[in-house]
């Protein structure tokens, strides 16, 4: 695509009418422009779409077996451990990183920092994609698809926290939607609708801070159903709402920092000045961002085991791996972060939001499977429930780079919007 | 011209009582790590003992005096720890860097 669009004056599409004057069809849009063999020779010349085709080769087989043999086809799951890593990595691991959409909707929206805007439609399709990927990942733990409304509508559970949960990403995912419809209504030129949206915008973002803000507490709720099984030093039953969500505001700004990079230097072409220009201090205001979530997520941390009085636990060998965990997800970001913001180093910022987002999901693999029934065996996941988890994740990155290659979220559209 | 040697010699005794200091804390950790035969851990257990971190308790009353004290320590520490952090990030404005 990259060679492609220094060749072609009409391609990348950022427009509704062509060069000669004629409209795009909505058909040739989604074609990027070119014609069928084209596209088709461009996907064959990349070698990320290989890996994917081996990756889905395996996994779609793997998949079906799942829907058709039930969960422990693929699973160990038991009543031992209930959450495996579809859940632990993939609801637990990716809500957190999908913090970003309305972390960046009340900045530029609430707090009028409009110099966010070039990186703000990257932060709420990424919100928008993390949780509906979650609510993916859920559905293939829990099968049955066909009986999602069960919880939402049919048997009530207003006791329970699982029904906060579920309630708030059902209706958090519906407000995401539409934060992110108006670059799909720009794009289809359907402006009526764009105008409506943006009607609205304050009214949804508000709707997504107060849904975001309670259910990734809830998340953190949620252990409480089980003090006994995790360990004690990942489990704070007074402090775990506090800490899933002080750590989804890194773990949230981390993941746009890294996507943003990933924008930055492989899908260039898609990029305009406005967002290339932009992306190196943003990075770094970012980064500010993170380093005051994660120092003020240290301390809380570390408030959690004094309430507890916990501190024997810490020389054990658990507590050695509690401050690894800390040490390595938390304290050195936040070092890397604090040097790249005072210096205005965006790459160092960069290095440390990667290590933000591998600390993040490591915390919730380490509560949801890992420190979980610690007294007891431990769960090593089948290679299959690990084949499946990679799989959804690139059927993920596919649709955020569909999505990318089309829609006005790296570049602003030029035609009526 | 008087000031700036002022200045140096202020700096040279401050270096010295530092590295003074510093020697004397390694001689310390290193000579307790010696005595606890290199286990880290029982040093530490040790320390928090000392300190009263870990302690017996016997009442309601003892456990929630000792892990509010704690706490309360740990959140002043970050009342005026915060604010100079944020008064060290934000103390030098630099462009950022536009990378290739």
């Amino acid at each position: 695509m990259k060679t492609i669009a220094q060749e072609s004056q009409e391609i990348p599409i950022n427009d509704h009418v062509q060069t000669d004057g004629t409209r795009w069809k909505i058909k040739e849009k989604l074609f990027l422009g070119l014609s069928k063999e084209e596209y088709k020779a461009q996907a064959m010349r990349n070698p990320v779409n290989w890996v994917l085709f081996i990756i889905f080769l395996v996994g779609l087989p793997l998949l079906a077996t799942r829907y058709l043999g039930g969960l422990d086809t693929v699973t160990h799951s038991s009543n031992d451990y209930p959450w495996g890593l579809f859940l632990g990595f993939g609801l637990f691991g990716m809500v957190p990183l999908s913090a970003s959409g309305f972390l960046l909707g009340t900045t530029v929206e609430i707090f009028g920092r409009k110099d966010f805007v070039p990186i703000e439609r990257l932060a709420l399709l990424n919100g928008l994609l993390g949780y509906f990927f979650a609510v993916i990942y859920l559905e293939v733990d829990l099968g049955m698809p066909w009986r999602l409304p069960y919880p939402m509508f049919v048997s009530l559970g207003p006791a329970a926290v699982l029904f906060l949960v579920a309630w708030h990403v059902a209706t958090y995912l519906s407000v995401q939607i539409a934060e992110v419809a108006p670059s799909l209504f720009e794009w289809m030129g359907w402006l009526k609708a764009k105008r409506f949206i943006k009607s609205i915008t304050i009214g949804l973002t508000i709707a997504g801070i107060i849904l975001s803000t309670l259910h990734q507490g809830a998340l953190g709720a949620l252990f409480c159903y089980a003090p006994t099984k995790v360990h004690p030093l990942w489990l704070s039953t007074n402090f775990m709402w506090i800490h899933f969500f002080c750590s989804a505001i890194f773990a949230g700004l981390s993941m746009v920092i890294v996507v943003s990079t990933l924008c930055k230097y492989f899908m260039r072409w898609r990029c305009d000045e406005r967002f290339l220009n932009a992306v190196d201090p943003l990075t770094v205001a970012l980064g500010k961002g993170c380093a005051y979530a994660l120092i003020t997520y240290l301390v809380i941390k570390i408030v959690g085991i004094a309430h507890d009085n916990e501190w024997e636990y810490l020389l054990t060998d658990w507590g050695f791996y509690y401050t690894l965990e800390l040490g390595l997800g938390a304290l050195l970001p936040l070092i890397l972060f604090t040097v790249g913001v005072k210096y205005g180093w965006p790459n160092v910022v960069r290095t440390a939001a990667v290590i933000t987002v591998i600390g993040v999901v490591m915390n919730r693999l380490n509560t949801s499977l890992i420190s979980f029934n610690w007294n007891l065996y431990q769960e090593i996941p089948r290679w299959q429930e690990i084949w499946i988890t990679v799989t959804i994740f690139a059927v993920y990155f596919i649709t955020y780079r569909f999505i990318l290659y089309r829609l006005p979220i790296l570049y602003e559209w030029k035609g009526e919007k | 011209m008087a000031k700036v040697t002022s200045g140096k010699t202020s700096s040279g005794i401050i270096l010295v009582i530092a590295s003074l200091v510093l020697f004397w804390v390694s001689a310390a950790f290193f000579g307790a790590l010696h005595h606890l035969d290199w286990q880290v851990g029982e040093l530490l257990r040790q320390y928090m003992v000392a300190t009263g971190m870990i302690k017996p308790m016997h009442t309601l009353v003892d456990f929630y005096t000792h892990i509010k004290g704690i706490e309360y320590l740990i959140c002043v520490a970050f009342f005026v720890a915060f604010p100079v952090f944020v008064k060290y990030i934000n103390h030098e404005k630099r462009p950022a860097k536009v990378t290739a």
